[in-house]
């Protein structure tokens, strides 16, 4: 067990490295660089500094310097930790997305934990009384919930607080806890503030999973091992949780390890539209101004929690199911 | 003799002790001269971590008469941003001069007011400026503000050879000329220009540029003082919204976030109130970063204090009409903008024969009867914008109500006559005006797609020119794929704002075309002319050369009939050469206040938001402003 967990480790250096080179190629892509934007945006306000600023950034941040030249200098920065400059905000990357990853995280494990809480028990009650009322309902609520892209039921969620609760849930906190030492009052001010980019974003989630769910389900309440324990005289509720779930659950979790990364992207436009201080706001600015090294420290990130999270998924399930063998 | 004979009459006597006691009043009530502070600072003195208030406070503190009330102390200001990277940041809460334009409930124009500096004295021709400094200044971290700060910006800053720092325009001149800055005393500071700068208040009260820095600070980062400093460091040290940037103004900056900027008041500013209340009256003031549609949501939830701008025009309506239930005020007040809506020809553009109907007059002229503006006003801004030819302001030296007025008639029959007039026909049938050679006559209306209502107003735009048979296209494209063609000089047209202000010499570069050229051509054409110095590019026609030469004349003008004399002749030129169509007019804007902040003349003013000259705080006076509740 051991040696494949040091073995997938080691697998990712290869991966990642190949990762950074593709995303720093693509990055720049579009025409022209940070510079070119940077002074025009700075010369339709009106402002007559911007020549000599540009000037300024190019030799600071050796923008006229060959495209491997500044991948190399990147790279070289990883080994000390230092993952470069960010050109728009003059701050190192590391700040950057230190400050913003943990709430980042939080919203992610929050919008998981979310879709799962709510996709489990629906993909259960789906299979269990399949075709019934109930299970067309849910049917059309899962498939309103994946097909309405997650900024616009952000909005609505938005416009619902605003104008029927009078409750504006835009940012993490209130203007008056922002600054304010934590506290219990502090810490329900950013509960009402998250539960909508925890529904929103785990909503589409939660659909999709609640229908994978239910067709696994499916499957499994018809098979061998579960007609053997009903017919032993099993309650049903300990058929479907003890014997059927863990088996339908297998799929979901060796796609769990792939989530955490589509949650962090997914919720860019959500966190835009609320104006969450999240990473994925910083991606978004990041990627329209080709902020390379931030951008790029962003994608191997995301990377590496992808890569991460497939072993951790791998190793749940040898836990959860004995008969998966590693190879 | 006289004294005594004074003494001892009984009249004399009366006189003597009136007088005497008069003294002692004074006298008194000068030692006596007591300031109050923020509850939470005089907390910070009794602990020992501030000096007392009158040591804090300047000798003589600017006083500021509030707008309506004596107001409070305490709360948070919050107001929010779209762009968390823009300078105007610095302007919101920051920024003060050395000295201010006048600016209260009546707006006087021109007249201008001791703010850092108590006295300025020009010499007859301008040439040099004394100023005197307000003694007793102190930076936000304690360190006396004098003379020093001054002159480091002029010496260690703008002609260091140690940094690499660009003086503004305004302090460039031929044959590398440079002002001197001498300090006669710490307070007292001579400034000495090569040539005559009439405008110098002008410039210095722009938010762009700096004339005083807090020089103890950045010379710890400046490489000349600093062995172990860097280009870096010294650039980091210069950024005027870095947290722990000392600064003279109202508040000072806590944290800068990615997605917020928070302000506190500065414990040693100094102005007071008429009671002598040391002001800002508020803790804090914030700016959230969010998209303009979620501000008008927190607007309508009552989370915004005050906002001037920044929403989208469409957004208003929604805003307007939930005043009582998020219990603030709404209103659509001028902005800083003599055009919001201008369209720039490339005189230079990459197809030839465009670029050479763009230079011929008739042309110009048939496109601006072709655009219907009651149309264009109505579609874009709900009516609300008078329709106007150049970008000028109400107040400015250049307004003429006959030049203002030229242009603005719809007659698509006219146009089409003029283009008939240039030899532009449909010669293949195909609907669409084609050139001599049979090429047709295409043209792109091109401007940035996520930027206010550019995009709808190019699309109509294009239109109208459809309309005289002018293969026209509309062309709006985000900022990163607009701006490449831009920089290159590749656009045919550009669709955008323009502004003169007030006195328009003191930013001449709205209209030098070899400063900032229509389309921003700094790549071909006119600007290169100028750029080399007649080797490369087109020589300018007689419009552009006396555009340039004015721009050149005007701001050593000394004598101010003259400046206005020459700024009604720019009106003149542009106007009848229709170096620029104007679209629309002087822009109008949505303002939102908060019931709960007090001393905000939203109503009771005519004023504008400022491109960066007049700062809007100065009409606003952000340091008197305090929540209700």
């Amino acid at each position: 067990m051991l040696v494949y967990i040091v073995r997938r480790c080691l697998n990712m250096i290869p991966v990642m490295l190949l990762i950074s080179a593709v995303g720093f190629v693509i990055i720049q892509l579009p025409p022209g660089d940070f510079l070119t934007l940077y002074r025009q945006n700075l010369l339709t306000q009106g402002d007559p500094a911007a020549e000599a600023e540009v000037a300024r950034l190019a030799a600071r941040y050796h923008l006229d310097a060959p495209l491997w030249q500044q991948y190399l200098g990147w790279m070289q920065g990883f080994l000390v930790g230092d993952f470069g400059e960010s050109f728009v905000h003059r701050r190192p990357v590391r700040e950057l997305l230190g400050e913003s990853m943990a709430l980042t995280v939080i919203l992610s494990l929050a919008a998981l934990l979310f879709s799962w809480l709510v996709a489990l028990p629906v993909g259960i009650i789906s299979a269990v009384l399949r075709n019934s009322a109930v299970d067309r309902a849910l049917n059309v609520i899962s498939v309103i919930g994946l097909s309405v892209p997650n900024f616009l039921l952000a909005l609505i969620l938005l416009l619902v607080s605003v104008f029927v609760w009078d409750v504006s849930a835009v940012g993490l906190f209130s203007p008056e806890y922002a600054d304010a030492p934590w506290s219990a009052a502090k810490v329900l001010d950013l509960l009402t503030h998250l539960w909508i980019p925890m529904v929103v974003i785990g909503s589409s989630d939660a659909a999709s999973l609640a229908r994978v769910m239910r067709a696994n389900l499916l499957d499994h309440l018809h098979s061998p091992h579960v007609t053997v324990a009903r017919a032993k005289g099993l309650r049903h509720a300990v058929v479907i949780f003890k014997h059927a779930v863990p088996l339908a659950v297998n799929p979901l979790v060796s796609q769990l390890g792939m989530t955490l990364p589509s949650l962090i992207s997914g919720s860019v436009l959500v966190s835009i539209v609320l104006g969450l201080p999240t990473a994925g706001t910083l991606f978004h600015e990041a990627t329209l101004y080709q902020d390379m090294y931030l951008a790029g420290t962003f994608l191997l990130f995301t990377s590496l929690l992808l890569l991460v999270g497939n072993l951790l998924a791998d190793i749940v399930l040898v836990l959860l199911d004995p008969r998966t063998r590693y190879t | 003799m006289l004294l005594v004979t004074a003494f001892c009459s009984k009249r004399g006597w009366k006189t003597w002790s009136l007088t005497l006691g008069l003294l002692l009043v004074t006298a008194a009530s000068a030692q006596a001269a007591t300031y109050q502070e923020a509850p939470e600072l005089a907390a910070k003195v009794e602990a020992g971590e501030l000096p007392p208030v009158a040591q804090r406070l300047p000798d003589e503190p600017k006083v500021i008469e509030p707008y309506f009330d004596i107001g409070r102390y305490g709360g948070t200001i919050r107001s929010w941003v779209s762009d968390l990277q823009s300078n105007n940041l610095h302007n919101e809460a920051l920024r003060e001069e050395l000295i201010t334009p006048k600016r209260g409930l009546e707006v006087e124009f021109g007249a201008w007011e001791p703010s850092l500096a108590t006295a300025w004295d020009f010499s007859d021709d301008y040439r040099s400026v004394t100023l005197s400094l307000r003694r007793g200044v102190r930076w936000s971290d304690g360190d006396p503000f004098d003379a020093e700060d001054l002159l480091f910006v002029v010496n260690d800053m703008w002609y260091s050879d140690a940094v690499d720092y660009d003086p503004p325009p305004w302090a460039l001149f031929e044959d590398d000329a440079r002002i001197e800055a001498e300090a006669l005393d710490a307070h007292t500071v001579v400034l000495r220009f090569p040539v005559p700068l009439p405008l110098f208040l002008e410039y210095q009260a722009e938010y762009f540029w700096e004339t005083y820095v807090p020089s103890h600070f950045i010379r710890r980062s400046h490489p000349a003082y600093n062995r172990e400093a860097s280009q870096a460091n010294f650039e980091a040290a210069v950024d005027r919204v870095a947290v722990g940037r000392p600064t003279v103004g109202p508040f000072m900056v806590t944290r800068r976030g990615s997605s917020d900027l928070v302000t506190v008041r500065n414990p040693y500013y100094w102005k007071v109130d008429t009671e002598g209340n040391q002001l800002p009256y508020a803790d804090r003031y914030t700016m959230r970063l969010l998209t303009p549609e979620t501000a008008a949501l927190q607007t309508v939830a009552g989370q915004v204090d005050f906002k001037m701008s920044g929403y989208a025009f469409s957004d208003y309506p929604v805003v307007k009409e939930n005043e009582v239930r998020g219990d603030y005020h709404a209103s659509l007040v001028p902005s800083s903008r003599g055009l919001n809506d201008v369209l720039e020809l490339n005189y230079d553009a990459p197809n030839k024969q465009l670029a050479a109907m763009f230079r011929e007059r008739d042309f110009r002229r048939a496109l601006s009867f072709a655009i219907d503006r009651s149309d264009l006003i109505e579609t874009l801004y709900l009516g609300q914008i008078e329709p106007k030819f150049l970008p000028t302001l109400p107040d400015s030296l250049a307004w003429n109500e006959q030049f203002n007025t030229m242009h603005l008639a719809h007659d698509p029959a006219q146009a089409g006559t003029l283009l008939d007039g240039l030899g532009l026909s449909d010669r293949n049938g195909d609907g669409w005006r084609d050139y001599p050679n049979g090429e047709r006559v295409a043209m792109k209306i091109e401007t940035y797609a996520e930027l206010e209502s550019w995009g709808r107003a190019a699309e109509l735009v294009a239109g109208y020119f459809q309309a005289i048979g002018l293969f026209a296209e509309p062309d709006v494209r985000p900022a990163q794929l607009l701006l490449q063609d831009l920089g290159a000089g590749r656009l045919d047209t550009l669709l955008l704002w323009s502004t003169w202000y007030p006195d328009p010499f003191a930013a001449t570069r709205w209209f030098d075309p070899a400063v900032r050229p229509p389309a921003f051509n700094q790549t071909t054409g006119v600007y290169q002319w100028f750029e080399t110095g007649g080797t490369e590019g087109r020589e300018p026609n007689a419009v552009e050369a006396r555009l340039h030469e004015l721009a050149v004349e005007g701001p050593q003008a000394t004598d101010p009939k003259r400046r206005q004399a020459l700024a009604q002749e720019l009106s003149r030129l542009w106007a009848e050469s229709l170096y620029t169509i104007g679209l629309t007019g002087q822009g109008v804007t949505p303002l939102v206040v908060h019931n709960r902040l007090g001393n905000v003349p939203a109503d009771t003013m005519a004023f504008y938001e400022d491109p960066g000259q007049y700062m809007a705080q100065h009409f606003w006076r952000i340091e008197q402003w305090y929540l209700k509740e």
